[in-house]
């Protein structure tokens, strides 16, 4: 076997970042294949100290350099002027800047020359790696000639001794979640919207939204969305929360439902799918790759017809046990060894 | 009695399963609630806007102030005025338990007399600043009106 070497460079590297835990999941599955392998970053936080190196002590010229690229970074002309001898673009996506454009400025610009840059790498490299089929289209619609999926895997072994904590919810009626970050193009306030129109049907219905308070604009518009509608009581913003808890919440929960607008890839989708809760979501961007035509999906959002769904799903439990028996077999795609030797499929690739 | 028409679910589902189909499921759910609710329903939740709007403008605006206005307006309208004297053991004491409770409640009277003085006045200088908020948004909002009507024109030049 020739033994290469494979460096990744990250833009930040920090343990709580799921890029970063991609990045050393793929750095220990290429020296456990024999391949010298490092991983550098433009800021290192001191949780990654001793694991990854800094980009400017950069001097290899390694067979092939992993770039993770999502928002812009002052690092890609380097790469293109430098370092594009065996450069591979890993797109983890970039959230359209719209969506930030008229509340937080410099977020939407460094989305926009993230997404300029995407083209500026795709003149200089011909190959690129993405997490979904969805990602892999925007490079080839950047320019990129070949991009192959190489999803992010799931980690089981993550799950595995955690003690969960159930939240503190009371509810004789279902219980929805969703898991992401508080910003708008998730849409959680359209998920209030379902809540209220819930409600209508199942008195006792409650939601709850795991996530960071990323965007403080919206999660306040969120908590209008509530009062407005007199859902209040039923809202749960659990902000952002320990593993333990996160399990809680899986477990506790009735139903999984997304009505995001935008998913670079959708992590939370896979979670349902291992805690067998079924997933209900709104078909847009990287979701329906993802969930691979399991769970139920929509195209539109008409808030009565989508509460009477999630009702019947709730109250039926034959039907729930079969959502989740096709979600079990989609999660396999995720796992370790599925995505491991995909990773070394495109690797090998010319 | 007239049957209320059906409702006609817009969902567009895909599904992978043994029992139901897509065509079922909507089926179901458009006989599941009569039209008029349904359709009550999504009026309701569809009266607030989406926080982003496709001009790329966010939403929150006018809407998410006034909220917070009506908010600062209520509580400043339900501050607690009155002397707060629930009985006590000390007060049930025959005689000298009415005599404490004479003093407690002017001891009361006077820290609300000099409460209030000054309650009122900040009471009075945020009803001024509400007052100032109100006016600056409506002014906001008939600038933004402004500002897309002229950024209209000007495509229009340009096309």
């Amino acid at each position: 076997m020739t033994t290469l070497t494979v460096h990744q460079l990250i833009n930040g590297a920090s343990q709580r970042d799921a890029i970063t835990q991609n990045a050393l999941l793929w750095q220990r599955w290429l020296r456990g294949s024999g391949h010298t392998s490092e991983i550098f970053a433009l800021s290192i936080e001191a949780d990654c100290e001793g694991q990854v190196r800094p980009w400017h002590s950069y001097r290899s010229q390694a067979d092939k350099l992993l770039y993770h690229h999502s928002l812009g970074s002052p690092v890609v002309a380097d790469l293109i002027e430098n370092h594009a001898n065996g450069l591979i673009p890993v797109y983890h996506n970039v959230t359209p800047p719209h969506w930030f454009a008229g509340f937080q400025p410099e977020l939407a610009q460094r989305a926009a020359d993230g997404i300029a840059q995407l083209e500026q790498l795709a003149q200089a490299v011909s190959v690129g790696f993405g997490d979904s089929a969805f990602n892999c289209a925007d490079m080839e619609r950047a320019g990129f000639k070949e991009a192959h999926v190489v999803p992010i895997t799931f980690d089981e072994k993550r799950y595995a001794n955690v003690t969960p904590i159930p939240p503190k919810i009371n509810a004789n009626g279902p219980v929805l979640l969703f898991t992401g970050r508080i910003a708008p193009h998730k849409c959680q306030a359209d998920l209030v919207r379902l809540l209220y129109a819930c409600r209508q049907i199942e008195p006792d219905t409650q939601l709850m939204l795991i996530g960071s308070e990323w965007a403080k604009a919206y999660a306040d518009w969120i908590r209008y969305v509530a009062a407005e509608l007199g859902v209040t009581d039923g809202l749960h913003m659990l902000g952002s929360v320990s593993l333990e808890e996160m399990v809680g919440a899986y477990r506790a929960a009735d139903c999984y439902v997304s009505l995001s607008e935008h998913e670079g890839f959708g992590m939370p989708l896979i979670e349902s799918m291992f805690f067998d809760l079924p997933v209900v979501a709104y078909r847009s961007t990287a979701v329906t790759d993802t969930l691979g035509g399991v769970g139920v999906t929509v195209g539109r959002k008409d808030f009565a017809g989508l509460a009477q769904l999630i009702i019947k799903l709730w109250q039926d439990g034959a039907w729930q046990q079969r959502v989740v028996a096709h979600q079990r077999k989609r999660l396999h795609d995720f796992l370790e060894p599925q995505v491991r030797q995909r990773f070394f499929e495109v690797l090998s690739m010319k | 009695m007239e049957k209320p028409e059906e409702q006609k679910s817009q969902l567009d589902i895909e599904l992978n399963d043994e029992v139901y189909s897509a065509a079922d499921l909507e089926a179901s759910i458009g006989s599941d609630m009569p039209a008029d609710q349904a359709e009550q329903i999504n009026q309701k939740v569809n009266e607030i806007p989406r926080f982003v709007k496709d001009n790329n403008r966010p939403a929150i605006g006018s809407k998410a102030i006034a909220h917070h206005l009506k908010a600062a307006r209520t509580a400043l309208a339900n501050v607690e005025t009155q002397p707060n004297l629930a009985p006590s053991p000390a007060t049930a004491t025959p005689v000298l338990g009415n005599l404490w409770g004479r003093i407690r409640g002017q001891m009361h009277e006077l820290v609300l007399f000099y409460v209030n003085r000054f309650g009122g006045t900040s009471g009075r200088v945020d009803g001024q600043l509400i007052e100032a908020i109100e006016e600056l948004t409506a002014l906001v909002e008939q600038q933004q009106a402004e500002i897309e009507s002229l950024k209209a024109e000007r495509e229009k030049g340009k096309g």
